[in-house]
C-alpha cells in the first residue's frame, strides 16, 4: 500500500469514525444516564437527514438545516421519551429495548412512506466543496469538516458530562436515582431532556452523513449497528469508549474495504462477536 | 467432619474479604458463623456454595474437594443454601416453588421425555414440607404476595426440599419481627436435629441457645471458635461486638 | 368437599371442557376451510393460512426460548433461513423429497443451534440479543453474495416437493393440509415439552435463574436445549416455507424477519404456546391486508400496534382476552407469562 493510499484510507477511516462518534456518543449518553439501549437511534438520525433534505429543498441553506432539523428531531425525541419510554422504567430493560425497536420500525417506515425509496442527496455548502491538500493527498474539504465538527461536538459533550454540575447529576443518577431525587432534582425531567438531546445529536450525525454520502431508507440500520458496536467495543456506559469504538470501527471499515473488498461488511460483525464473547465489558474502563 | 474449610482466602480486586480461614462443621451439629457486618460471612457462603471460586485454599465436603465447582454440582452433592436477600420465584405459587425444589432431586429433573405424571409423587413431599414449615395455607398464592417472614420461611422450605446433608442458612431471620424470629429459631433448631446446619447470624444472642459450635469472624478471619459458653466469655469477641466495653 | 369447593371444581371443569370444545371447533373449521375455497371463500385465504401455519411452527419454537425460558433472541432468522436454504438446495440439486429436506433441515439447525447456542448462551439480556443478531447477520451477508444460490436475487427454479405417495404436494390444498398437520404436531410436541421436567426448569430459569441453579439444575444445559429446540422448529418452518414458495432468497435471513418473529410472539402472548400462533396469524393477516395499498410501509402500522401492546398489554392478545373473559377460562392458559 503506497503512502498516499494509506493516508487516504486513514483519513477516510477517521472521517467515518468521527461521523459515527456523534451517533455512538449520543447513544452512550442515553445508555449511561437512562440505562436504555436506544434501537431507534439510527432511525432518528435518518429522520434528521431527510428533514434536512426537505428544508434545503425549501430553500434553507445547509447551516440552517443543520440547526433546525436536530431541533425538530430533538422535540420528537422528547415526545417519544415522555409517552413511550417513561411508562416502562420500572419494568424489565429488555422491554425498553423492544419498545425502541418498535419506535425505530415506525420512524423508518414513515420516512420510507414520506420520501420514497430512491436515494437522495444533500448538497454540501459552497464553502466546503472541493478538495484540500494534506500531506500530498487531495482530500475533500467537507470530510475534514465532518471530522473536526464531530470531534468538537464530542469534546463538548465530554466536557459537559465530566466537568459541569449537570454532568455530575447525570452520572450520579444512573447509580442512585433516589438519592439524586432526594436533592430535589426531578430525574424524570432529566431523562426526558437527555433523550431529547441524544436524539438531536443523532439528527446532526444524520445530516452530516447524509451530506457526505447519500440518503437512503436503509441507512438507519448501518447507523444504529455502527453506533451499538462502537459502544460495545468501548464498553457500555463509557463515553470515551464509545468514541474509541467509533474510530476503531471507522478505520477497520476503511482499511477493510481497501484490503478485503466484499468482506468489509463482515468485519463489523466479526468485531462485534469477538468483543461480546471475549471482553463484553469493552476496552475502556470508566467514563 | 462433614465440611472442612482450609486456608480459605477470597479477594475481589484489591480487597481481601476472607483471609486464611480454617474451620470445620461436624455432622449432626448446628454450627453458627457470627460476626459484625462486613466480616465476610455471606462471601464465605458464596464461596462454599460455588457462586465464587476461592482465591486460594480449599473447601472439602464429605471428603471431596468442592472448591471452584459450579453451584448446581455442589447442590447435587447435598449442600443446600438459602439467601440473605429473599430469592424465591415471586410469580410462581408457593407450592410451585417447593415442587421445583423437589424436582431438582429427580434423576430425570431436566428430562424431555417424561410428562407431567412425574410430579404426582412430588406433590405429597412438597405438601409435607410446607406443613412442617407452617406455610401450607399459602400453597396457592404467588410467592411475592407472602409477608416477608413467610417468604423467608419459603426460602428455608425450598432448601429442605432438596434433601440436603448440609444446610447453609444465610441470616434466615433478617427483617423479621421478634416474634417471627423466635419462631424461626425454633424451626431451625427442630430442623437441625435431622440435618447438619451451618447458620449465619449477626445477632450473637439468637444463636447462643441452639448452636453446638460457634465461629466468630471479623474482617475475614476467624477470631474465635468454640461452644457458646466459651464464645460468650471470650474477650476478643466482646471487643469486636461491644467495642471494648 | 363443601358446596363452594364443589362449585369451583365444576366451574374449572366447565372451563376445561369449554377450551376443549373451542379447540375442536377451530380445528374442524380449519380442516373444512379449503373445501369451501373457490366457492364460499377465495383461494387467496388458503395461501394465507399456509403461511400462518408455517410461521406458527416457527414462533412456537421461539416461544419456548423466549416465553418459557426468558431468553430473547434477535437472530432467529438464522434458523428459519437455514431450513429454507437447505430445502431449496436439496429440492433443486438432489431430490424433491420433502422428507429428505425436513430431515436435513432438522439436522442442520440442530447442529447450528448447538454451535451458535454454546457461544451465545453464556451471555444474557442485551448481550444475548446483540450476539444472536450478529450471527444471523453473518448468514444474511454470506447468502446475499453466494453465487451458487443466486446471491441477492435468490434461487429460482426450485421444483415442487414430493411426498413419496400418490398425493401431489404441489397442489395448494394438499400443501394446506400438510402444513396444518405439522402445525398441530408442532403444538402437541411443544405442549409436551413445556409440561416436562425440562419445561418447568425453564420457567424456573426465567423467573429466577440464580435460584434455579442453586437448587441443583444445570442451567447452562437447560438453556442450550431450549435454544436447540427453537432452532429445530425454525428450521422446519423454513423448510415448509420453501416447499410452498418454490423459491428462496436471502430475505429469509433478514434481521427484519427476526424482529417480526419476536413481534408475533409478544403480540400473541408470550409463554402460552397458543398465543404465538395467534400472534403469527394476526401479523401475517394484517400484513396481507395492509401491504396491498401500503407496500412495505405497512410495517409502520405493525410498529405502532407493537408499541401500543408493549405499553398497554405486554401479555399480548391472550392477555387482553384474559382480562375480558371470566377468570377461570383463561387463567391456566396465561400461566407462563413472562417476567416482562
Amino acid at each position: 500500500m503506497s503512502f498516499e493510499v494509506f493516508v487516504t484510507n486513514l483519513l477516510y477511516g477517521l472521517t467515518i469514525g468521527s461521523a459515527l462518534i456523534l451517533v455512538a456518543s449520543s447513544l452512550s449518553l442515553i445508555f449511561g444516564v437512562m440505562g436504555v439501549v436506544n434501537f431507534a437511534h439510527g432511525s432518528l438520525a435518518m429522520l434528521g437527514a431527510y428533514l434536512a433534505y426537505t428544508l434545503i429543498l425549501l430553500k434553507f441553506n445547509f447551516w440552517w438545516a443543520l440547526i433546525l432539523s436536530p431541533l425538530v428531531v430533538g422535540l420528537l425525541g422528547l415526545l417519544i421519551e415522555l409517552f413511550t419510554l417513561r411508562p416502562l422504567y420500572a419494568r424489565n430493560p429488555l422491554l425498553q429495548f423492544f419498545l425502541t425497536y418498535g419506535v425505530a420500525m415506525i420512524i423508518a417506515n414513515v420516512v420510507l412512506y414520506a420520501w420514497g425509496g430512491d436515494a437522495l442527496g444533500i448538497d454540501k455548502p459552497g464553502s466546503l466543496q472541493g478538495p484540500v491538500n494534506i500531506l500530498g493527498v487531495y482530500y475533500p474539504k467537507f470530510r475534514l469538516f465532518v471530522f473536526f465538527f464531530s470531534a468538537a461536538l464530542a469534546l463538548g459533550l465530554w466536557l459537559f458530562i465530566t466537568k459541569t454540575t449537570w454532568g455530575v447529576i447525570l452520572r450520579a443518577g444512573i447509580h442512585n436515582r433516589e438519592l439524586v431525587e432526594a436533592f430535589g432534582i426531578n430525574m424524570s425531567r432529566v431523562f426526558t431532556l437527555v433523550f431529547a438531546l441524544g436524539s438531536a445529536l443523532a439528527a446532526v450525525a444524520g445530516v452530516i452523513l447524509g451530506a457526505m454520502r447519500n440518503l437512503n431508507p436503509v441507512m438507519d440500520l448501518d447507523l444504529v449497528i455502527g453506533g451499538l458496536i462502537a459502544v460495545v467495543i468501548g464498553g457500555l456506559g463509557s463515553f470515551r469508549g464509545a468514541v474509541l469504538g467509533a474510530l476503531i470501527l471507522g478505520l477497520s471499515e476503511s482499511f477493510g474495504a481497501q484490503l478485503m473488498p466484499g468482506f468489509s461488511k463482515f468485519t463489523v460483525y466479526i468485531v462485534m462477536v469477538a468483543i461480546l464473547l471475549w471482553r463484553p465489558e469493552g476496552l475502556v474502563r470508566g467514563v | 467432619m462433614l465440611l472442612e474449610v482450609k486456608g480459605l482466602c477470597k479477594n475481589f480486586g484489591g480487597l481481601q474479604v476472607i483471609r486464611d480461614l480454617d474451620f470445620c462443621v461436624s455432622e449432626g451439629q448446628l454450627t453458627s458463623v457470627i460476626g459484625p457486618n462486613g466480616a465476610g460471612k455471606t462471601t464465605l457462603f458464596n464461596v462454599i456454595s460455588g457462586r465464587f471460586a476461592p482465591s486460594s485454599g480449599k473447601i472439602i465436603f464429605e471428603g471431596k474437594e468442592i472448591s471452584g465447582l459450579k453451584p448446581h454440582v455442589i447442590s447435587q452433592m447435598g449442600l443446600a443454601r438459602s439467601f440473605q436477600i429473599t430469592n424465591v420465584f415471586g410469580s410462581l405459587t408457593v407450592m410451585e416453588n417447593v415442587l421445583l425444589a423437589c424436582q431438582s432431586r429427580l434423576p430425570e429433573r431436566i428430562s424431555l421425555r417424561k410428562g407431567s405424571a412425574t410430579f404426582d409423587g412430588l406433590a405429597e413431599k412438597a405438601e409435607g414440607i410446607l406443613r412442617r414449615i407452617g406455610i401450607a395455607q399459602h400453597r396457592d398464592r404467588p410467592a411475592r404476595e407472602l409477608s416477608h417472614g413467610d417468604q423467608r420461611h419459603l426460602e428455608i422450605a425450598m432448601t429442605l426440599a432438596t434433601d440436603p446433608k448440609l444446610l447453609l442458612l444465610d441470616e434466615p431471620t433478617s427483617g423479621m419481627s421478634p416474634a417471627e424470629t423466635a419462631q424461626t429459631m425454633d424451626l431451625i433448631e427442630e430442623i437441625s436435629r435431622s440435618v447438619t446446619v451451618l447458620l449465619i447470624e449477626h445477632d450473637m444472642h439468637l444463636v447462643m441457645n441452639i448452636s453446638h459450635n460457634i465461629v466468630v469472624l471479623d474482617y475475614g478471619t476467624k477470631i474465635a471458635e468454640g461452644p457458646p459458653q466459651e464464645i460468650k466469655n471470650n474477650p476478643e469477641v466482646r471487643r469486636v461486638y461491644l467495642g471494648g466495653l | 368437599m363443601s358446596g363452594a369447593q364443589a362449585f369451583e371444581y365444576r366451574t374449572m371443569r366447565a372451563a376445561a371442557d369449554y377450551k376443549r370444545y373451542l379447540a375442536v371447533v377451530l380445528l374442524a373449521l380449519l380442516v373444512l376451510f379449503p373445501l369451501g375455497a373457490g366457492t364460499v371463500v377465495s383461494e387467496f385465504y388458503v395461501s394465507l393460512l399456509v403461511r400462518i401455519f408455517v410461521f406458527g411452527v416457527v414462533v412456537l419454537g421461539f416461544d419456548i426460548l423466549l416465553g418459557y425460558c426468558g431468553m430473547a433472541s434477535f437472530g432467529h432468522a438464522m434458523f428459519f433461513g437455514s431450513g429454507a436454504y437447505v430445502a431449496g438446495i436439496l429440492f433443486k440439486h438432489v431430490s424433491p423429497s420433502i422428507w429428505l429436506a425436513l430431515g436435513a433441515s432438522v439436522a442442520a439447525c440442530a447442529m447450528l443451534g448447538v454451535l451458535v447456542g454454546y457461544l451465545c448462551i453464556r451471555s444474557r439480556g442485551l448481550y444475548f440479543i446483540f450476539l444472536t443478531f450478529a450471527f444471523a447477520q453473518f448468514f444474511y451477508l454470506f447468502f446475499n453474495s453466494w453465487q451458487f444460490v443466486g446471491a441477492a436475487d435468490g434461487m429460482p427454479g426450485i421444483p415442487k416437493p414430493t411426498l413419496g405417495i400418490p398425493l401431489d404436494l404441489g397442489n395448494r390444498t394438499v400443501y394446506y393440509y400438510f402444513s396444518l398437520l405439522f402445525l398441530v404436531l408442532a403444538y402437541v410436541v411443544a405442549r409436551h415439552i413445556v409440561r416436562s421436567p425440562l419445561g418447568r426448569a425453564l420457567v424456573g430459569i426465567r423467573e429466577n435463574e440464580e435460584r434455579t441453579e442453586f437448587l441443583g439444575f444445570n442451567v447452562h444445559r437447560c438453556i442450550l436445549t431450549a435454544f436447540v429446540i427453537s432452532a429445530v422448529y425454525g428450521g422446519v418452518g423454513g423448510c415448509l416455507f420453501t416447499g410452498y414458495q418454490n423459491f428462496v432468497s436471502s430475505s429469509v435471513y433478514h434481521w427484519g424477519l427476526s424482529g417480526e418473529i419476536l413481534i408475533m410472539d409478544l403480540l400473541g402472548g408470550m409463554g402460552t404456546l397458543i398465543g404465538p400462533v395467534i400472534g403469527a396469524a394476526f401479523v401475517i393477516y394484517l400484513g396481507d391486508v395492509l401491504s396491498t395499498w401500503m407496500h412495505d410501509t405497512w410495517l409502520m402500522v405493525l410498529g405502532a400496534v407493537y408499541v401500543v401492546f408493549i405499553l398497554f398489554s405486554p401479555e399480548g392478545i391472550l392477555g387482553l382476552a384474559k382480562r375480558a373473559l371470566p377468570s377461570q377460562v383463561f387463567s391456566h392458559v396465561v400461566r407462563g407469562k413472562g417476567a416482562l
